[in-house]
């Protein structure tokens, strides 16, 4: 494997901790006692570095002089961090975390690099766009998007992956079927290394990390971006609903950066996102919790933050208006007429009983709702995470329930058989209210890890 | 004590992921074998593509093809036109290509020659 590919990491890690200048309070303020908010910040620095790689990449279309940019940013915020800065590098990492994060990216680089690409989406679609993107070294793709012939590879899907396998075959300086699925690598390691952060040192709570990769498996190395998309689904509803819990930056931070991560991965990151914006100004709203999740906004801060998330989402859409690039599903007014007859011929039900029971919501269900009760009968409260969390499953299904009912293609045979990894974030997510009740009955103040240290909990 | 209990901590968690891993991908290949296909250029598609997409794959390299033409049979049949309208790029799917790709239960068009010929597919070339 060529050397230059192995800087993925550092690469990333060094776009990253510009995080630590952009919002140097978020860095700063919160006092660092264990890995595992060192943890969270070294992941969410490498889901930031992947943002602006994505951005970048976007803004400048030419592959090589994104990655010259890249780079020299990345190696100025490296040097100025341990040269001047090794304090905050200290809040970042620690030598006993690095070794253990070492081990679990060689993992993950042997997890997913295995076997070849062979899933049917990830050859004909995202990483024949990473090909594309490869062989004209430029996200423009030499105008190849408005082919009909490729009609078949849903031209307007995001670009993050593609773009990055892109990006490390270009380095490589060539491409085959097993390199570029480093891309997969540079999601899932963060993702892991968030999920950790997580648990501390609760070692039965581990079986939270078992589970959703039980869920989401083979969807992390097929090469599909479903594991993807339900693995950073999860983790944003489960750090947002924490900060609404705690009012802790990082959290915000964390949960803001994996929903931009979610919006780059597949289209149904724009109905994700727009349900936990929608429902996160619905929670700010109210009055009981207006008062400290609200202060621990910080516009100057947050702004660029927001900006940067989602930075690869509005470049990618002009980009599409520039080469008229249209989703097949069409989904707008006219489709109101689809849904309505779907609903007159009582397809509501197939679609319910299809997700529900065959690609089973309901044992995701089942596990919050166990989860619930067990917190009643505890004597404790659930807090406004678990309820963010589960909202934000409920109105996903929801949605993808009215996506086929309005899409213009056959139910049964086209769009039925998708459920099982459509409803991979509805598990996660529902996953991620489970874990929110444990979280907030798993320490003695009600608030586990850094959190108890931002500020106390305030259940609904 | 607390570095030994940390250090040993550490240790136990690494051997973890890496008993994981090793589990999940076991039978997958040795890292040897892993190191090599990475490094080399096209490594990993005799395995996964279907033997008439390589047919035309291995066409298109070796003959500098820059775009191909597919028969109307073909391109309805999205088991062979995916496969090998992805695998041949940089070569484009497009009308009037340097080469025609058609089912050998086809006729041949009027002014083409066949170059090629396997099992359920047949090239040519109608210039």
């Amino acid at each position: 494997m060529p050397v230059a590919v192995s800087l993925m990491l550092p690469y990333l890690f060094g776009l990253g901790v510009l995080l630590s200048f952009l919002c140097a309070s978020i860095m700063d303020e919160a006092v660092v006692a264990e890995d595992t908010d060192r943890g969270q910040r070294f992941a969410t620095c490498l889901v930031f570095g992947l943002l602006l790689n994505h951005s970048l990449a976007l803004l400048l279309s030419d592959l090589k002089s994104s990655l010259v940019v890249g780079c020299s940013l990345s190696v100025a915020a490296l040097i100025v961090l341990a040269a001047v800065q090794r304090w905050r590098l200290r809040k970042v990492i620690s030598v006993q975390w690095l070794f253990l994060s070492f081990v679990l990216y060689l993992a993950c680089l042997y997890v997913v690099l295995a076997e070849p690409l062979d899933g049917w989406d990830a050859r004909s679609i995202w990483f024949f766009h990473g090909k594309m993107i490869f062989y004209n070294a430029s996200i423009d793709a030499g105008g190849d998007w408005t082919l009909s012939s490729i009609g078949f590879s849903h031209t307007d899907y995001p670009e993050m992956v593609p773009i990055l396998a892109a990006q490390i075959a270009s380095v490589a300086g060539y491409w085959n079927e097993y390199l570029p699925k480093m891309s997969l690598v540079a999601l899932l390691f963060p993702a892991l290394l968030l999920l950790f952060s997580i648990f501390g040192g609760k070692s039965w709570q581990t079986v939270f990390i078992a589970v959703p990769l039980l869920f989401t498996g083979v969807w992390l190395k097929n090469g599909y971006m479903d594991g993807y998309l339900a693995l950073y689904g999860g983790l944003a509803a489960f750090y947002l609903g924490r900060w609404l819990d705690n009012a802790n930056r990082m959290d915000l931070v964390s949960g803001v950066l994996a929903t931009g991560v979610v919006l780059d991965l597949k289209n149904e990151g724009m109905l994700y996102a727009l349900i936990v914006t929608a429902l996160l100004c619905s929670f700010l709203l109210s009055k009981r919790i207006r008062h400290a999740a609200q202060q621990s906004v910080r516009l100057r801060e947050d702004l660029p933050l927001l900006i940067v998330a989602l930075s690869g989402w509005v470049l990618w859409e002009r980009k599409k208006q520039l080469f008229h690039l249209k989703n097949d599903l069409q989904l707008g007014f006219s489709s109101l007429e689809t849904l309505l007859h779907r609903l007159s011929e009582g397809s509501l039900a197939l679609i319910l009983k299809s997700l529900y029971v065959t690609y089973d919501v309901n044992l995701s269900l089942g596990i919050f709702l166990l989860s619930l009760v067990w917190s009643v009968r505890k004597g404790r409260r659930p807090g406004r995470g678990a309820l963010f969390c589960a909202l934000v499953a409920i109105l996903y299904f929801a949605g993808i329930v009215m996506i086929y009912l309005a899409t213009p293609f056959d139910l049964v045979s086209f769009h039925l058989p998708t459920g099982n990894r459509t409803m991979l974030p509805v598990h996660m997510v529902l996953l991620a209210a489970s874990l929110s009740l444990f979280q907030l009955n798993g320490s003695p103040t009600g608030v586990s890890g850094s959190a108890s240290r931002a500020a106390g909990p305030a259940p609904l | 004590m607390n570095f030994k209990a940390s250090l040993l901590k550490n240790l136990s968690g690494a051997l973890l992921i890496a008993a994981v891993a090793f589990a999940i991908s076991y039978g997958s290949g040795d890292p040897g074998t892993l190191l090599l296909s990475l490094s080399t250029p096209h490594s990993g598609e005799r395995e996964v593509l279907p033997p008439e997409a390589l047919f035309v794959l291995d066409f298109t390299r070796q003959h500098g093809v820059k775009s191909v033409t597919m028969s109307q049979l073909i391109s309805e049949n999205r088991f062979l036109a995916q496969p090998i309208t992805e695998s041949i790029y940089p070569a484009v799917v497009k009308d009037m290509g340097e080469l025609y790709v058609f089912s050998a239960a086809e006729p041949l068009p009027a002014g083409c020659a066949t170059l090629k010929t396997q099992k359920r597919i047949r090239l040519a070339s109608c210039r």
